[in-house]
């Protein structure tokens, strides 16, 4: 399980100004993305999870937000924050491509699937019109897409959802990406579509080479598919671990409040289990552990500290780490069920 | 062939427009006060002078008998005769839609041209110099009337440094010089084209903005697509439909002659006979001009919806 490390992000911070102050929608998070291995991010709307996303292939608009000094990604040793435009250019879509959540609206409506695959295939592979077309087939076929001939010369508007969340998922496979990020892909569509999406990325994941960062909020996603988790809180760090790990031993309160949330049809119960409160508002001010409003537990220390992330071992092996005070007396020791 | 039967369709929707139109506008302009007849009036006319011409141009009959005879007239090709000049109607209204096109033509393109450019630059880059520039533009065009304008470039270009003509489309009525008119035509087209790009330059900007935070404009970074190959195939592509929108309207306003434009400068143009034609009540020159407007104000919206089809997929099916 332990391959070699593709992406590295350390202490990435990505702040955005907006007119009520400066906002930390990314702060302080770091993980580790290994060769052929699922990573997925895991938290609920507003956490930071498609910043981090976009952070990575330095898509921040810049009179937006910023990634800030200190930050760094690196792309098998190679840091991305500072790269120039240029080489940047040359990573996207190539070493690390993106599939995103709404594919209703992904797709440039005046163009044809068939251009916008090519468009792709072609700026990367540097190959010729036709042999970008034959590999275009070849993709929507990989994607489980009928007739793709036929489906190349088509406009966006004559696919259905999960047919254009198809072409998105071929697109960002189109140039055989080292790191695919899939950010909330199933999020924008029906059920039954969003299960043969979910298939179909289980399968392609055996199939390619690269390795996949899965945005989501959706924990059933994440059980499915994922090798290794993190799990992000109003743009920090909460749990970081493998999925046995997390979902056997949950040691953070709000991973522990996530699972909790799941309905369950095996269990009758009065009402659905949810987390008290909402999100915070993000701004620099705010001191302590994110997560203390609503966490049951919370102290005062909670409130004015913020926890650093306490690397434990557990019977499921090391590397599970937690950023919550109450694991400090347990640091170091095995923290088994 | 779609797209064929498509225009055929439009084509024949015109004819009950037009006459509607017809219609509307020869009842209007029946409810002006007074009467053509009046423009005739000096110390030496007679009642009976009066009477011999009212008869002569037909007022004497009811207004709906009248509307009949020059409809079937119209039909037949006939626009009669103008009260004010005695000629044939259609004969001088041909003469005039030259230069006003041209005029139309000429500003239209220029105004496109300097909104496009202006628009799409302040678009891809927001609040810096030249999006302030842009601004700049646009507000002298919208914020001064075309009079103003047309009157200060006069001032300048005519009056202090003799540069240009100030009046009318040639030297002498018999010179037909093709720089002689150019040189007439570059105020004019320069004072309506600015006032144009006002607020064309705010709506291709706004436009441009908007699709540049489309989703499919973040795809296409994401794909590592070159900063020009985004801006210009898949953001201008998409911003062309809200421009082409605009252009239309652009087209529409021009295609019945800048009225102050036209008068300031003397131009030729179908706006100095349409205010001449309404002084004077000469109904046939109203209605003929009239219908010229309608007609030419439904084939550019005709046209805009075929580019509209050209332009977006979603619209040819």
């Amino acid at each position: 399980m332990d391959n070699k490390v593709i992406l590295e992000v350390n202490h990435l911070r990505t702040y955005f100004e907006t007119k009520s102050g400066v906002v930390p929608a990314v702060d302080d998070i770091s993980f580790q993305v290994r060769e052929k291995e699922v990573f997925c991010i895991v938290g609920e709307s507003g956490c930071g999870k498609t910043v981090t996303s976009l952070s990575i292939l330095n898509l921040i608009p810049p009179n937006a937000g910023k990634i800030m000094e200190g930050s760094s990604v690196k792309l098998e040793g190679k840091e991305l924050t500072n790269l120039p435009a240029k080489e940047m250019y040359d990573i996207r879509g190539n070493d690390i491509s993106m599939i995103f959540q709404d594919p209703m609206t992904s797709l440039n409506p005046v163009l044809t699937i068939e251009k916008q695959l090519t468009e792709t295939i072609m700026r990367h592979m540097r190959i010729k019109k036709n042999a970008a077309r034959a590999r275009a087939v070849e993709l929507l076929n990989k994607v489980g897409i009928p007739s793709p001939e036929m489906r190349l010369k088509e406009y966006p508007h004559e696919l259905s959802g999960g047919m254009r969340q198809r072409v998105m998922i071929a697109m960002a496979l189109s140039c055989d990406p080292r790191i695919l990020i899939a950010d909330e892909p199933t999020t924008a569509l029906d059920v039954t579509i969003q299960a043969q999406i979910l298939q179909l990325m289980l399968e392609l994941k055996d199939n390619i080479s690269a390795s996949v960062i899965m945005i989501t909020h959706d924990l059933g996603v994440v059980a499915d598919i994922a090798d290794r988790i993190m799990v992000m809180y109003a743009g920090n760090t909460m749990e970081y671990g493998t999925s046995w790990q997390l979902f056997k031993n949950p040691l953070h309160p709000y991973t522990q409040g996530l699972l909790a949330s799941i309905p369950r049809l095996d269990k009758r119960v009065e009402s659905l289990y949810s987390i008290k409160g909402t999100v915070p508002k993000l701004s620099l001010e705010m001191k302590g552990c994110k997560f203390a409003s609503r966490c049951p537990y919370a102290d005062d220390r909670c409130r004015k500290e913020i926890p650093p992330l306490f690397d434990l071992r557990d019977a499921y092996g090391d590397g599970h780490k937690v950023s919550c005070w109450r694991m400090e007396r347990k640091y170091g020791n095995d923290v088994g069920e | 062939m779609k797209t064929l039967r498509f225009i055929v369709k439009r084509i024949l929707l015109m004819i009950p427009i037009l006459i509607g139109v017809s219609f509307i506008i020869y009842f209007l302009s029946n409810l002006i006060p007074g009467s053509p007849v009046d423009a005739y009036i000096s110390e030496t006319t007679t009642p009976a002078d009066l009477e011999r011409l009212t008869r002569k141009f037909g007022l004497d009959q009811p207004i709906y008998i009248r509307y009949w005879n020059w409809l079937l007239a119209c039909l037949q090709g006939d626009f009669g005769f103008s009260f004010r000049t005695g000629t044939d109607v259609a004969a001088m209204l041909t003469s005039r839609i030259g230069p006003t096109l041209l005029l139309a033509f000429c500003a239209f393109t220029v105004s496109m041209i300097i909104s496009m450019l202006l628009g799409v630059s302040a678009a891809c880059k927001p609040y810096s110099a030249i999006d302030y520039i842009s601004s700049g533009i646009s507000f002298i065009g919208s914020g001064f009337p075309v009079f103003f304008l047309a009157l200060v470039s006069i001032y300048f270009f005519s009056v202090r440094l003799g540069w240009l003509p100030n009046s009318g489309m040639s030297a002498s009525a018999t010179s037909k010089d093709f720089g002689d008119v150019l040189r007439h035509l570059i105020q004019p087209t320069m004072v309506l084209a600015i006032s144009l790009s006002g607020s064309n330059i705010r709506q291709t900007r706004s436009a441009m903005l908007e699709v540049l935070n489309e989703d499919y404009v973040r795809v296409a970074e994401a794909k590592g697509m070159k900063r020009r190959v985004i801006i210009l195939r898949h953001a201008f592509r998409n911003a062309l439909i809200p421009i082409t929108t605009q252009a239309g309207l652009t087209v529409t306003a021009l295609i019945g002659g800048a009225v102050v434009t036209e008068q300031i400068f003397g131009w030729p143009g179908i706006g100095t006979l349409l205010m001449t034609s309404i002084k004077f009540r000469d109904y046939p020159t109203i209605m003929c001009i009239t219908l010229y407007i309608t007609l030419g104000v439904m084939m550019v919206n005709l046209i805009v919806d075929v580019i509209y089809g050209l332009l977006d997929p979603r619209v040819r099916t």
